[in-house]
Order: structure tokens, then sequence, then C-alpha cells
């Protein structure tokens, strides 16, 4: 369902959000940059069921060993287990299309419709936790939220997935979001960055 | 604003959660009389001790099951309800007419 | 006096000698010093009179100078109630007394304070409630004198932030107790939040004078200053108002234009006390201040309050007070003590030694005002012969200032939020708080420990009560105890002559409260209501007291019998903008709305989401439906479906799922097969309606309403989490976009695309479901007849629904393809009869009222409202939703309308357009149901208050026998 042969009819619900601003799609993140980035067109695969973690584990993919934690493969891919069942598979990088698993279900292993369901924002750069901090009412600093963590919450009164982990050398956070909200959610984090911009 | 211990996702905000009703076990609905199923349905304890609740941790859609108690607002536990329904529950079975 | 003249250093903290700034005050030009409160100011200034009063417009000056009281509200451009004593001037401000007609200096209604026996407590609720009509008259007149400053109608919206704040300890109010407190904790490894209501540490450490020689605050203040400002786990906020408590220790502080919402693990509350004033006649003159205003003053602002002052006290605090007023160059003309003798001899020595008169058991029993009551001028000093009451004999001392303490109440307003319970002894006059939550902890002033030293060790004391909580120390807890008391007991002389408030927001003078309970408002809080003492901005900061004391003495009855008026949230006034500031509103948009947009559609609001009404004009709106309409009844048209639910339930038991939850029978459902799907509750009422596909053995994808999916969902998720069956739901709402192509033409336009699907009627009939791909998108197809035309509902992943529609608008150009909105999708299912839940149902509808009987199987063992449905069922049926049409329209009823039959109300109107197809106005009701057979007519009660008369006919209104649906 989620893989495409004519990958141009493909949009990001969000792409005029960012047309006016070119920081928006790019993988080069600058570390001294508060920046936000739509990731939404880059590949993600989520499974669940009782059978997930064996069909990971088939795949020869580690896992994280406890729900709301992450953990980043050889190659870059995140892997986020979302609880007890339910496991997420992100591809950060730039036209990425080769995938260690195709999006099929088997029985007690379900394919869920992350790519389509959910938004891919990226949020990097200094001040990340206090931009979120006006919209999350989680606790999201480095103390309480190391690199790894996982907050299944409300973010801006919309339901998100926000995941900390490293693109590169930096610390960011990745915010899987109701797609259909997503350039509401745009706005109101572009909203939230202004006072830390210089 | 209150906090509530989620089983999977921890403390939480109470404006995260919705609630979802007294756990309660659903007589045999095909053999209760009226007024066993109305009691089901319509009646609740009301009273001052402790409840068991379903809620619900909405950004994660994830069911839960807490006991708290209805004077001090107090949760005492909250569980995943695999805890409490570990069984596949059936319906199978001849209908039998009721109670008018 | 003027700038030149201020007080040497070490006074004036706050301010900054050598940069004036220049403001306007009632349109003269004022220069103060950078730092000044736009109070002290105008002090400096020798401008006294800052603002009237609500009620008597009695001129006001300060009397805390920390921003507790009203009498000191201004107006600000073009805010209202700007706290003078607080707010830090700049330079261009322009700044205005409140309260008066004609001149601040010289205001027409000060007559009214002569009117004052006539306008007794309760004057506004007694004297215009009746007779009837006479508030009405009244009401304007009254309308203007009541209200606090003018509002700026043309106000510009300002940017109001919100942010939230996560700390193990915050600890509220820096002074002594706070200061040392959050430093134990913070040395301890907590990472601490320091809130402070001033611009600056310290709290009473910054003017107050705690032993003889001056020195001890000075020493203790820098040590602890330091310390707490290099401390990095240590946040300070100052000029910050932590205006509640919440549970769970959920705290919102006001700072600026920001709300931040606190979450801490403990908090520290060490609020301090508020002096309180003495009770007597003229107690409200500008030039009468608590002592710790005036060493406020001198300390923060080196204003030199007076050049003679009488200090009227209860404790201790009036002779500290006396000192540091002489040591500035104030002539104390007599320390007054309310008490027998003063308790500290050494003290008392000290004045006296000053050369400073002491006279005991004495009171003021009326201040003496100059003209227009700007300023006091003497007071009249008497013995005391018994508790409130004074000897005959009376010594007149002149004086420009007064300042007063007649004891100190805790400042317990978060912690009784929080569920403390404030006591009262009536021997010491001491107040005790307890039954404090188990992370909430209470330090200094506020838990009645005065002596710095003591106060000090409360501080660490609470702080490891903290500690021990956050696993961060484990040291024994010794209780803090404080000998010395503050609190006078009786310092209430009510005057024959009145004007001796109790209440300075509200003008409420000594008899009122008396009066209130005479009346028979025994309990405090109907006291506080009938009266309406404590409800002003200071809200009973100063008042609270000596209302309890004279509702006690009136009704014979302890304080501690009569209790304090209860304190709520927010601890001071709270602009709604902080409320309202950056406020989220989410929006969900499908991904072709800018597609609609771009075709000048209306939208309107579904939940969250925005739909498409119409394509064309507001003026247009009735032409643009009904073209729209025809069009998919003659040609082909499109709609937006991607906001209806989407629900996946699969594994081996998805059949067994569908089957309990939906009323219709789903085992034996073919795949490729649609089946309409009707929920009902635990209640037996449908509660939303969609259709299930079977796209494999166990595959289902069901559609639910746009507002009902996310209740449906956790609905079925809550199910099985009891049920156990070997399924997975998801909700796919969002990650699919839809179409309804639906005329005549719609499969030659979607014939026109690359697709794998063979749309043949034989291939693909009505009612079946196809996967399938078009133009490369993977898409699920169902053929469904909502709007009643061969329609197809193309469902594809989100991210290609734009590519879809612009495909699909493409393809049917030669067609003459329009899209159509969700009012003309309204009209069409009406014509069709086709019930929408929520609309044409409600909180009682149950299948049978509904028609949907045959979408009910009576066969399975079970669905969800299975029993609930046999029970309404069987009962005798009273009502019924049937399809009535208007042959001529006199005036069309609208959603809501009444259907009347004979007296009674049987039902009302849920659905009404009028059809160009059908040549009518056609609708659903609900009818009695012996008015529910075709043939019969339903009287409808319409807006006029007409009654319209309708025939009942059998449904569909259109195309009876389906037979364009299943082309």
């Amino acid at each position: 369902m989620t893989t495409l042969e004519n990958f141009s009819l493909k949009r990001s619900l969000l792409y005029r959000c960012y047309q006016q601003q070119p920081v928006a799609l790019t993988a080069e993140i600058d570390p001294g940059q508060l920046s936000l980035h739509d990731f939404s067109v880059k590949l993600r695969y989520g499974f669940r069921g009782p059978q997930a973690h064996t069909v990971l584990s088939a795949a020869q993919i580690a896992v994280p060993s406890a729900a709301n934690n992450l953990c980043t493969t050889a190659s870059g891919e995140l892997v986020l287990r979302l609880s007890n069942t339910e496991y997420w598979l992100l591809h950060p990088q730039a036209g990425k299309q080769q995938t260690l698993l195709e999006s099929q279900s088997t029985e007690q292993c379900y394919s869920l419709f992350c790519q389509d369901s959910h938004a891919w924002l990226v949020l990097a750069g200094p001040n990340i936790a206090r931009v979120m901090a006006k919209l999350c009412a989680v606790d999201l600093r480095e103390s309480a939220f190391p690199r790894g963590a996982i907050a299944q919450t409300s973010v801006a009164r919309v339901n998100a997935i926000i995941a900390h982990h490293s693109f590169g050398d930096n610390a960011v956070f990745s915010i899987l979001s109701d797609s259909a909200s997503a350039s509401y959610l745009w706005d109101a984090i572009q909203d939230a960055m202004q006072e830390f911009k210089d | 604003m209150k906090m509530i211990n989620c089983p999977l996702n921890g403390l939480r905000n109470s404006s995260e959660f919705v609630y979802g009703g007294e756990v309660k076990e659903m007589p045999d609905h095909r053999n209760c009389n009226d007024r066993e199923w109305a009691e089901y349905i319509f009646f609740h304890e009301n009273a001052v001790a402790v409840v068991t609740e379903w809620w619900l941790h909405a950004p994660s859609s994830y069911w839960f099951i807490g006991e708290r108690h209805t004077a001090s607002d107090e949760f005492i536990r909250t569980y995943d309800p695999s805890e409490r329904f570990s069984t596949r529950v059936e319906f199978a079975g001849p209908v039998v007419e009721s109670e008018k | 006096m003027n700038n030149l003249q201020r007080l040497k250093e070490p006074m004036g903290s706050l301010i900054e000698r050598d940069r004036p700034v220049t403001f306007s005050f009632e349109g003269q030009s004022i220069v103060g010093l950078a730092g000044d409160s736009i109070a002290s100011a105008l002090l400096a200034n020798n401008q006294w009179l800052i603002s009237r009063s609500f009620k008597y417009h009695r001129p006001r000056g300060p009397l805390t100078m920390a921003g507790q009281d009203a009498n000191t509200l201004v107006q600000l451009g073009g805010e209202p109630n700007v706290l003078a004593d607080n707010q830090v001037i700049g330079a261009q401000m322009q700044v205005s007394g409140q309260n008066y007609s004609g001149s601040l200096e010289s205001d027409r209604d000060a007559l009214l304070g002569h009117f004052s026996r006539f306008m007794p407590v309760g004057f506004y609720y007694r004297s215009f409630f009746k007779p009837m009509g006479a508030w009405e008259k009244w009401e304007g007149f009254i309308r203007k004198k009541a209200g606090l400053g003018v509002l700026d109608l043309e106000a510009k919206p300002e940017y109001y932030d919100k942010e939230y704040l996560f700390y193990d300890l915050m600890v509220v109010g820096a002074g002594p107790a706070g200061l040392s407190a959050a430093l134990k904790a913070a040395d301890a490894g907590a990472q601490v939040l320091l809130v402070e209501e001033q611009r600056l540490l310290g709290g009473a450490l910054s003017y107050h004078r705690f032993d003889i020689q001056g020195q001890q605050a000075t020493s203790t203040l820098s040590s602890l200053v330091d310390k707490v400002q290099a401390h990095q786990n240590i946040q300070v906020m100052l000029s910050a108002t932590c205006n509640a408590w919440f549970t769970d220790n959920y705290l919102p502080v006001i700072q600026d234009k920001r709300l931040f919402k606190v979450r801490v693990q403990e908090c520290i509350v060490a609020s301090g006390a508020f002096e309180q004033h003495v009770v007597f006649r003229n107690n409200d003159l500008p030039g009468i201040m608590m002592c710790s205003a005036a060493s406020r003053l001198m300390k923060h602002y080196a204003v030199k309050p007076g050049q003679r002052a009488v200090v009227l006290t209860g404790n201790d605090t009036g002779y500290l007070t006396a000192l540091d007023l002489a040591e500035q160059g104030v002539q104390i003309a007599a320390v007054v003590d309310m008490r027998e003798s003063s308790l500290v001899s050494e003290l008392q020595a000290a004045v006296r030694d000053a050369g400073i008169e002491v006279l005991c058991n004495s009171t003021v029993y009326e201040a003496l005002a100059t003209k227009g009551n700007k300023h006091v001028r003497a007071v009249d000093v008497r013995k005391i012969s018994a508790p409130g009451e004074v000897a005959s004999q009376a010594r007149i001392i002149d004086c420009d200032l007064i300042c007063m303490s007649a004891g100190f109440m805790p400042a317990y307003q978060l912690l009784c939020q929080a569920g403390g319970q404030l006591s009262y002894s009536d021997d010491t006059a001491q107040f005790t708080l307890s039954n404090l939550p188990a992370h909430l902890h209470v330090a200094g002033s506020v838990n009645g420990v005065h002596q710095l030293e003591q106060v000090i060790k409360d501080g660490q004391r609470a702080a490891g009560v903290a500690l021990h909580n956050l696993s961060l120390g484990d040291e024994t807890i010794e209780a803090v105890t404080c000998q010395s008391n503050h609190n006078y007991h009786w310092p209430i002389f009510s005057h024959p002559k009145g004007k001796d408030f109790v209440d300075f927001d509200e003008d409420l003078q000594a008899a009122d409260i008396v009066n209130a309970t005479r009346l028979g408002y025994r309990d405090i809080q109907l006291v506080k209501r009938f009266s309406t003492v404590g409800m002003g901005p200071s809200q009973g900061r100063h008042s609270a007291l000596p209302t309890a004391r004279l509702v006690a003495k009136a009704t014979k009855r302890t304080v501690t019998q009569t209790g304090i008026t209860t304190a709520r949230p927010p601890f001071v006034p709270e602009k709604l903008a902080l409320s309202a500031g950056r406020s989220f509103n989410p929006v969900r948009f499908t991904s072709m709305h800018h597609r609609h947009i771009a075709l000048g559609a209306q939208m309107i609001a579904a939940g969250n989401w925005r739909r498409p009404a119409y394509y064309g004009s507001v003026e247009q709106r009735e032409q643009a439906i009904q073209s729209e309409a025809l069009q998919v009844r003659n040609k082909v048209g499109l709609i937006d479906v991607s906001t209806l639910g989407g629900i996946e339930v699969r594994g081996p038991d998805a059949a067994e799922f569908i089957n309990r939850i939906y009323t219709f029978a789903f085992l034996k459902q073919p795949v490729g097969k649609t089946r309409y799907a009707v929920l009902t509750s635990e209640q037996g009422v449908v509660i939303d309606d969609g259709v299930a596909c079977r796209i494999g053995e166990n595959h289902f994808y069901v559609t639910a309403t746009t507002t009902g999916v996310d209740q449906v969902y956790r609905q079925m998720l809550k199910w099985n989490a009891q049920w156990r069956l070997n399924i997975d739901v998801a909700n796919v709402t969002s990650a699919f976009s839809a179409v309804n192509l639906a005329g005549p033409d719609a499969r030659k336009v979607l014939q026109k695309l690359d697709s794998d699907v063979d749309l043949s009627i034989e291939a693909f009939p009505y009612l079946a479901c196809r996967e399938a791909r078009i133009e490369g998108i993977p898409a699920r197809l169902l053929r469904v007849g909502f709007v009643g035309e061969l329609g197809y509902e193309i469902h594809v992943p989100s991210s290609c629904g734009e590519a879809l529609w612009d495909l699909l608008m493409a393809a049917g150009k030669e067609f003459d393809i329009k899209p159509f909105g969700v009012e003309t999708q309204r009209l069409l299912r009406l014509e069709k009869g086709h019930i929408i839940v929520g609309q044409d149902t409600d909180s009682m509808s149950h299948p049978g009222e509904l028609s949907l009987n045959w979408a009910v199987s009576r066969k399975k063992p079970f669905f969800v409202g299975s029993r609930s449905v046999d029970i309404v069922m069987a009962q005798t049926q009273t009502r019924k939703l049937v399809g009535f049409t208007l042959d001529a329209i006199i005036e069309q009823p609208k959603e809501g309308h009444l259907v009347i039959s004979g007296d009674d109300v049987a039902g009302h109107v849920t659905s009404c357009e009028y059809s160009a197809s059908v040549g009518k106005c056609i609708g659903l009701a609900f009818a009695a149901i012996g008015d529910s057979q075709p043939g019969s007519s339903i009287s409808i009660r319409v807006d006029s208050g007409a009654l319209v008369e309708a025939s009942v006919v059998s449904l569909p209104f259109f195309d009876p026998d389906n037979q364009r649906q299943e082309l």
C-alpha cells in the first residue's frame, strides 16, 4: 500500500508551508540554527502484532528492549518501539528507497499506515526543548528525555509521537503527527520558534 | 492539573486521558432479566470507595485500568487490561428467549 | 520634595539616581528616577493623591507599596487597573487616576461620601430591586458609577504566550525563608525554581528592620542573595506571581506577558504575611500607610514618607519602623502602642532613648484631614478602655504621616487553594495552617514564624522535608517554633461617624459588616456576598481578618467558629489575555484542501476538519447547491470525502469482531463486497454508521462518520481489550484520502484513467469493493449509493490525494465534471432518504425508529447493544422518522422545528431542503407513530408560529426503485 512506482504523484501534505523556506526538505541540518524540516515524504514503516518482534528479528533488525524507546541501525534507520507489540522504522536518509523490510502484513504482524497517516517533522538546532515547552506538557529537556527516548503525547493539542535521536552529530526531535493536522502543527511550531531565532 | 500514571507512558497530565467508565462485568445478555441488564447499563455504585475504571491514554490510544478512590481522587494502581482479561470471550451458543 | 531630596544611600536599592525618567500623570509632567514605581515617583514629587475610591470617591494614596491593595489602581494609557506601586515608570507613560468625575483633584462625586449613611450595605441590591422596572431605569446611571478604569475599545491584540516549566522544587517567595529553603535544596542537588513577586530578592530582608541596631537584615540579605544568584541549581524568576495552586503541584506563574505552567514534584510556599491595618475613622487618608510601606518607600526608593509621623502599632514592628524613620530624619511625634506595655522592653527603651514618646494602651481614634480629605494633618489619640472602645479624653497630635501595624495575616491563599485549613486561635490571635497535601510545604512568616533566625531555620526545615520526598536527603526534621506574637487581638475602633474602613477596595466600614449580620447574614461567606467585602482587587488581604472579627463579635462567636472567607484562584487579578494568548485550535485539512480553495469553495467546519460546503459565492449559495446537485443527477460530480473515518480490522477474528461490533451479519460477507454497518451503543441507540468492506478473508476496511470515528475506534479497542480476539484494529482516517465520483457518467470518467480493474457492471457491480491501481496510485474502490447515482468511492493514500483529485478532474473535463460540496451531498442523500447519524438521529433513536430493522441481525448471538435493542424495540413505539413533502411552500420548515400532534409535541424536523429533482420541499421528521404511514399528514410549527401541513410519503423521494445507483 505504501510503496509507489510513481513518486511524482506522492506529495507531503505540507509542501505549501515551506515553498518560501528552503530550509525544509533538506537533509543537511545546520547545528547552529534552530530549524524545522519536513521529512514527510521519506520512507517509514510500521508493524504491530504479537509476531512483530519476531519478524523484525528475522530481518536482522535489533529493536529497543522497552516501549517508548528507539535505537538506530548501522545504516542510520531509526527503530521506534511504541508499545510492547508496535514498531516503526524511519528512514531519514535523503533519497533512500532501499529498505530492510517491505511493508507487508503477515498474520500477527500487521503493517501500519504511518507513511500516510502521519507527517514527519524534524526540529533541530539549539533550544529545541524550550520550543517544545511552549507546545507540550512533557519535560523534553535532555536530563528528563535523553536521546533514545520517545514520548507519545499532545503537541499544540494534536496527538504526536516525539522521538529524541541523533541525526548526524546533532540531537533532534522527530515529531510524527496526524498528517491532516500537519500544516496547522507546522505553523504552531514555527510560531513557537520565533523568539529563539536571531 | 492532576497527573495520571499510564502503565505505557508514565506520569502525564490528566488532559491526555479519557475516562471510560467503570469496569463492570457484563451479565449473560441472553439469560439475565431486564432489571439485571438495566443495572449493568445504567446504574452506578457512586460510593465513597476505591473504584475500578477504564482510562484511555488518548495520544497512544492505549486503554488501561485504574483503581481510584472517589473521595481523595487518588489512583491506587493502574495496570494493563491483560492482567484482568486474559482469555478470549465467546458469545456462541443458542439464543435464549429473554424475559419480557 | 523632588528627586534631589531623596534619602541618601544605602536607601533606594531599586532606583538609579543618575537616570531621570519623565512621564505624565493627569497630564502633568513628572520626573522620577529609573527603577521608580509610579507611586514612588509621584510621592517623591509630593503627589499623594493617586486615585479615588470605588464607592465614595475618597482620595487615596499608597497603602502597602507592594501591590497588595487597590488604593493605587491607575489608568496606564489604554490599560485600566494598573498597580501604581508595582508598575515601574517608563519614559512617555501616560498615567491617570481612576474613579472621578471632573478631575482627580476636584471630583464632583466626592460628595457621595456625605450620603454614605443613606447608602448602607446592600444599598444597590435593596434599593433598585423593587418596584418592577426600577432597575431598568437606574441601571445606566449605576453602571456608569460602577467599574474601575476605562477600557480602550480600539486596543490592538498583543502577543501573549505560554510555556511549561519543569523543576524538582518550586519555592514561592524569596524572603529569608524562601531563600534559605532554595539554597538548602539546591545544595543537595535539587533543581529549584524560586519565584518572587517583587523586583528584587530578599522579601522583608530588603526593607524590614529586624533588630535595634539595624544591621541584621543587611548582612543576612547579602549573604543569602549572593549564594542564590551564584547557584547553578537555582533559577530565579522576579516580578513573577504564582497565581494558583492546582492538583499535583501544577502552578501557573505569570511574568510579564507569559503564563508559565510550572510542574514540580515539591513546592514550598514561603509567601510571607500581609501587614494589617487598624480600623479607625478616616484610616484611608493619603499619608496613612502600613509600617512596611514606609520602610519600602525609604529602603527601595529613598523617598521620605513624611516630615512628622505617628506610628500606631500592636506589635514590635512599629518600634523598629520608628527607629528607621527617625534615622532618616522623620520626626516621630509618638509611637502609639495598643498593647498594655511593650513586650520587648529593650526595644521600647531604645525608642525612648531616641527621644520618642511612647503611648501605651492607646490608639488613634480618628485621623484628621486637610481640606477635601487630601491628606492626614493630625490624629486624635485616646486611651483604650475596653477592646474596641476608647476613653472620651482626646489628645490631638499634628502629623503628616501615620504608619500602622495591627499584625500580620499569613499569605495563605495558595495553601488554602490546595486544601489547607487556616485556623485562628482566639487566645493568641495567631494563625496556623494544617491539612496540606503531601508535596506542599510552608515556611517562614506564612507559617507563623517571625524571628529572623527561626525563619531561616524554618526554610531549611521545609527544604529538608522536600529533599526527603525527592530522595535527596534523609536528615531528621525538627520542628521550628517562634515565640513572638505579632497580632493585636482587637485593632478595630468603630466611630459613630463612620469612615472607619474595613475594606478599602469596596469602601466598607465597620458598621456595614455589623449591619450585614443584623440583616441575618451570620455566615461569613454570606456576609461576603451580601456586603461584597473581600471581593475587590485585593481579595480580602486586609479585610478578611477584621471582617471575621466583627462578624464573630456581632454573632457572639469566636473567629475560629466563623472562619475566614475562602480563597480561590487566581491570587491576583489575571489578564484574560494570558489565558487567551497563543491558544491552540487544531484544524485538519484534507490533501485536496487547496484545490477546493482554488475552485472557490466555501469551507465549513466538520469537527476539526474543514470541508467544502459548496463552490461559489455566499450570495449564490442556493443556486450553487442546486446546480451542483443537478450536475450529479445529470452528468458527473466529484466530492472530497477524505474526512470519512476509516478503520482497518485485520486478523483471523476480523469477521467475528465486526460481527460483534455492528448490528448486521458479517460472518458470511463475501470478499469484495461491502455491507452497511450500523453501530448501536450498549443502550441500544444508533450512534454511528458506515460501510464495511471485506477486502480479504481476514481483512475489513470500515468507514465511520467524520465526527464519530475517534469514538468508534476507541470503543473497538476497549471491547477487544476485554474480548481478546486475534485481530489488529487501526484508525487509518488520516492515512486515506477519498473522493466520491458520482453521476451517470462516473464510469466513463474512471475509464479514462489507466487502472487495473474491470469497471464493467458485471465485473464490478453495485456494493462491490476492489483494490486497484489508478495511474499507479494504490486505491480502494467502493461502489456506494449514498447520493443515489452510479458512484465510486475511491480511497487512496493521503499523500496521493491531491494527485488523484487532479487526475479525476482532468479525466472528467470532457464530461463536464464539477466538484460538489457537503451541503449539496446533504440534499442528494436526503432525496434518497438516507439518514445522517447525529443529524437525523438523537440520543434516543433506536434502529426501529429509523426503519433500520433490516440492518439488524436478530440471529447472531451478540452485538454491542443487542440486548438493549431487543428491549427498546419490544416496547410500544411512540415515534418514527418519516419522509415528508410540502406541495406549496408558504414558509420552509427548518431543522429543529416541532412536529405538533394535537396538543402534543410529537417530534421535530431533522432535515429539510428544496429538491429540484423532486420539484418539492422534502424533509425528514420524527412523527407520532399514528401519523407515520405514507398518506398521513403532519403539522410543523415554523419560525413565524404558523402550522405548516406536510404529507408523509414513502422513502426514497427520488428514484424509488434505486435503479440509478445500480447502473
